[in-house]
């Protein structure tokens, strides 16, 4: 096989496995046939140019056709966003609970319980939705969460400590009472 | 989607109506495809290995196109090529995009004449 049917068959891994299953030896023969047609010298690196172009744009579409693709979006998918949506929910529900921030315990709980369960009862009907929905919960909102109690955290503890005068000042020297 | 409802495949991609066009006359393979292409275009597009079989599997998947299993010269032929012909469907399809071509292409002329006609240069 010449080298450039070589390098061109190597190059097939840009496209989704599925792809190179179904058409990656017609994609070869068709590379073969424009070979045979117009290589040679200056024509193979037309050829090349040409090819690598197509390469590009058509590996990039396609694998943006299939992320995009429902069929991809596989029940592991959904069962890795459940597990972390679960814990998550656990974790900051715990913890906003044994702090002081009570609320805030109450909603981390409750907000992704009610998301999980939008994201169940929409999976049918709008599964491309449900499946966003759940993987911004799960994700996006553990970050988001996070972010906030930091904020909240932080404020607290700067803005209340310089008020109750427990931090930024130095304890009062004790008075001699003689 | 009904894939039967033709005005929702309109308007169809260069592509695939290039694809369309290519097989209105019997079935081809890639490589015959990418020839016709190429002499209807004059020349002017020349569809890669990618660029081809992408379009072919989505016109395969929206029922415009068929594989077909018997070859229609099975002495000379390869026969690890792959043909394809247009389905009932996409004979359609193909008529109803032309159709719609040409109406878009009286109303252009149409507007030009009148386009002529405001700016004084019929005639010139």
């Amino acid at each position: 096989m010449p080298m450039s049917e070589r390098a061109y068959r190597a190059l097939l891994v840009a496209y989704p496995s599925e792809h190179r299953r179904l058409y990656g030896d017609p994609m070869n023969q068709l590379f073969r046939d424009r070979m045979r047609r117009d290589g040679g010298g200056l024509g193979t690196l037309n050829v090349w140019v040409q090819m690598g172009f197509d390469l590009v744009a058509s590996a990039f579409k396609e694998r943006m056709a299939a992320l995009m693709a429902i069929e991809t979006w596989t029940s592991r998918w959904w069962e890795a966003s459940v597990v972390l949506l679960i814990v998550n929910s656990m974790v900051f529900g715990f913890t906003f609970t044994n702090s002081d921030h009570l609320g805030w315990g109450i909603a981390t709980g409750f907000a992704p319980a009610v998301l999980l369960l939008t994201g169940l009862a929409l999976k049918n009907s709008h599964p491309r939705g449900a499946t966003v929905l759940l993987t911004v919960a799960s994700v996006g909102a553990g970050f988001a969460w996070w972010a906030i109690y930091t904020v909240v955290l932080a404020l607290t503890v700067v803005v209340g400590g310089f008020r109750s005068g427990r931090i930024g000042h130095e304890p009062p020297e004790p008075v001699a009472v003689s | 989607m009904n894939p039967e409802n033709i005005v929702d495949l309109l308007p169809l991609p260069v592509a695939q109506l290039h694809i369309l066009l290519a097989l209105a006359d019997g079935e081809k393979h890639g490589y015959a495809i990418m020839s016709e292409v190429e002499v209807m275009t004059g020349g002017s597009v020349t569809m890669g290995p990618g660029t081809l079989y992408g379009t072919v599997k989505r016109m395969l998947n929206s029922r415009l196109l068929e594989e077909i299993d018997e070859r229609p010269d099975p002495v000379l032929d390869d026969q690890r090529r792959r043909y394809y012909r247009l389905t009932g469907l996409g004979a359609r399809v193909l008529t109803a995009e032309v159709a719609r071509m040409e109406q878009l292409a009286r109303t252009a002329e149409r507007k030009r004449t009148l386009g002529t006609r405001q700016l004084g240069l019929e005639g010139r």
